[in-house]
């Protein structure tokens, strides 16, 4: 039904253009059978995931997903600390690759000399290619002794006043697979990003700067704000990805199925979860994991919605504090 | 006409698979049984004729544990026999079981043999089940001890509390009473477990229950509740890299891998109260004591005898009892029996570090195969 107005609108505004002759004609069919394809598949997944979700949901109701014991030996499909432990490495791995990420596409796009950006955009996109589970093996074997020896002694004694690095040191857990999310997203986010910086019209760079802007001005005011769409997209791209890592996270992360009380506790994720259960579960356990899945997709959906709306907002106050100025 | 026919014998096979059950558990109280047993006569020229199994391609899934030892003898297997083809999916044990119950699968493989609510879900026309042991595996508790050079002693109320979180540091008094000289850090301990469904932990959870129950109280299955110290890893190979990298830990890892990989692994009390280091020698032993296992007295953890490693399990292999087709049927007993018997890929466990089924084991499942039959009701395995 939506489809159908999308096409719709589309095919009155090329009509009322011009008449529209053979080639066009097959275009736009071509185009709409494009996006009927796409709708399709995205609502024949979303519809499978439901119907195989519907059993734990009517069995259990709706609470289970906010309880707090996971224990299927024991019929427990609480899904809170698997949902705190998805926002939380996800966290961390945002905060770190917004402002480093950034920082990298800057100087890609602007600071750093011409012939050495090639080689270095090379270098970021390679990154991207490497498979998740070499992440994970990466993290498991070479970084979490690290953590355990170093990084986390070393948090404890600056942040410890903070309370969040609580607890013994134990190489897995939630910061672990947090830092790995962010070396596997920093390449999306800094490969898009420099892409929308670099499109940043040279008029508007140079009117700055003859207005008397410095440099760090000049980015700030004129090129990040400029491409902030296109920065919204690279942050949803990787948020998405550090929603939905798996096998990375579930070799890192400990899945431990309890609230966490640090950043060093151990933990799990939905991805890490399902990944790990689903092979031998059966009946209301199944369902249940396909449940998890679906709530994935929602946090997925409020996550991108709340950032949209943030730019939105950013985006007006920017406006009006210009028109002050 | 077929289908009541079908039913009608249907019925008697569940009659037979009872008995069996009977005698079984009436056979382990008796322990005046030669542990082990022989191979009963007439092996080879059944063997022979597995080799001569119809051209074809089967198609298994389920268990991953045993699928490099099926990997590896249904490779010398249709090799022998080069019209077949066999793939194997190691898929996990759950999905091999859900596979087998929707009528995917010629056959399937599990850590742990299906239960009743599991059977019940194969649809009635399909006939009973026939489920037989294909190999047996030993569980080895390893750990890194930093500093600690002599092997350590656990027993099973202590192993318990490791894993339950109630013993938290390598000095505890449980632990220095059982391992006297060795001077043991005040270090936490990180136990290493299994974070996907594994029967391996079944295994293991098997041997807490039965040997330490008043202390043991988390059960036996393949996912526990673990405590909130346990650190999990998915599949054998991730515990067992957590436990290389992670400095005074300890976890439950397949002997066949940790032996491949040298690591450091305890002696564990027995039942007879003497503390046996995990080898496949061990391990037989320990199943020897058992010479009737049947898919609802399968567990042989913790058996009597001096030599026992008490920490062990079965794998399984499903089928049904009649046949659809007997092609099919043919290839699927023939292939399961050379793979279960000495002589064929029984002979390959050791190199694999598995422990090759005990003679009695092997005898038990001739007499299960040969009551496979094809639709005209005719035995598939012969001589």
């Amino acid at each position: 039904m939506t489809t159908a107005t999308v096409t719709g609108t589309g095919g009155r505004r090329v009509a009322g253009r011009r008449r529209s002759v053979l080639s066009d004609r097959a275009y736009r069919g071509g185009l709409a059978a494009c996006v009927l394809l796409f709708v399709a598949l995205v609502g024949w997944f979303v519809v499978a995931i439901v119907i195989q979700a519907r059993p734990a949901f009517s069995t259990l109701g709706f609470s289970w997903i906010f309880q707090k014991t996971w224990d299927p030996t024991h019929n427990h499909f609480g899904l809170l600390p698997a949902i705190l432990g998805t926002l939380e490495t996800t966290a961390i791995a945002m905060v770190l690759a917004v402002p480093i990420g950034l920082g990298t596409a800057l100087s890609l796009a602007y600071l750093i000399p011409v012939r050495l950006r090639p080689p270095l955009s090379t270098a970021v996109e390679l990154l991207a290619a490497v498979p998740s589970v070499v992440y994970g093996l990466w993290g498991l074997i070479a970084l979490a002794p690290i953590w355990r020896s170093t990084v986390e002694p070393f948090l404890s004694s600056v942040l410890g006043w903070t309370s969040l690095f609580n607890g013994p040191n134990s190489g897995n857990g939630l910061l672990l697979a947090g830092c790995i999310l962010f070396v596997m997203v920093l390449p999306t986010m800094v490969a898009i990003s420099r892409d929308v910086l670099a499109v940043v019209p040279v008029e508007q760079v140079e009117g700055a700067m003859a207005l008397g802007a410095t440099r760090w001005q000049t980015l700030r005011k004129v090129v990040l704000r400029d491409a902030r769409t296109g920065i919204l997209g690279a942050f949803t791209l990787a948020t998405g990805r550090a929603l939905g890592e798996t096998v990375a996270v579930a070799l890192v992360i400990g899945n431990s199925p309890y609230l966490a009380h640090s950043l060093k506790s151990t933990a799990v994720t939905i991805p890490a979860l399902i990944v790990n259960s689903f092979g031998e579960a059966t009946g209301t356990f199944r369902s249940a994991l396909f449940g998890a899945a679906l709530v994935l997709l929602v946090i997925g959906m409020v996550v991108n919605s709340v950032a949209r709306l943030l730019v939105r907002r950013t985006a007006r106050t920017g406006v009006a504090s210009v028109a002050v100025a | 006409m077929v289908v009541r026919s079908l039913t009608a014998a249907g019925a008697v096979a569940v009659l037979g698979i009872g008995l069996t059950a009977c005698s079984s558990s009436s056979s382990t109280t008796t322990t005046t049984a030669p542990p082990g047993g022989s191979l009963s006569g007439g092996n080879s020229s059944y063997l022979s004729a597995d080799l001569k199994a119809p051209a074809g391609t089967l198609l298994a899934a389920g268990s991953t544990f045993v699928q490099p030892f099926f990997n590896s003898a249904f490779y010398s297997y249709t090799g022998k026999n080069p019209g077949l083809k066999v793939n194997y999916q190691g898929v996990g044990s759950g999905t091999g079981i859900t596979d087998f119950q929707s009528g995917t699968v010629d056959f399937a493989a599990s850590d742990v043999p299906m239960s009743a609510s599991d059977l019940a879900k194969v649809p009635a026309s399909s006939g009973p089940v026939v489920q037989i042991p294909d190999i047996l595996g030993g569980v080895s508790i390893s750990y890194d001890l930093p500093g600690v050079t002599k092997q350590l002693k656990f027993d099973a109320p202590t192993l318990a509390g490791i894993f339950d979180g109630s013993i938290k540091t390598w000095n505890a008094s449980q632990i220095k009473a059982l391992n006297p000289g060795v001077s043991l850090p005040s270090n936490a301990i990180t136990p290493e477990v299994r974070a996907d469904s594994s029967g391996t932990t079944y295994i293991f959870t098997d041997y807490l229950t039965t040997a330490a129950p008043s202390v043991w109280t988390l059960g036996a299955a393949k996912t526990i509740a673990w405590p909130s110290t346990a650190v999990q890893t998915p599949k054998n190979s991730g515990v067992a890299a957590s436990i290389k990298s992670t400095p005074y830990s300890i976890g439950y890892v397949e002997l066949d891998y940790a032996i491949a990989n040298h690591f450091t692994y305890a002696a564990i009390k027995n039942a007879a109260g003497s503390f046996v280091t995990p080898s496949p020698a061990t391990v037989a032993a320990d199943a020897d004591q058992k010479p009737t296992i049947s898919p609802t007295n399968f567990s042989i953890v913790n058996e009597p005898g001096t030599a026992s490693y008490p920490i062990a399990g079965y794998s399984w292999a499903i089928l049904l009892e009649h046949q659809t087709s007997a092609t099919i049927g043919a290839q699927v007993v023939k292939l399961l029996d050379w793979t279960t018997h000495t002589g064929g890929g029984q002979d390959l466990a050791a190199s694999l570090y598995y422990v090759a089924l005990p003679p009695a084991i092997q005898n038990q499942n001739r007499t299960e195969l040969l009551t496979v039959t094809g639709p005209n009701g005719a035995a598939l395995l012969t001589k």
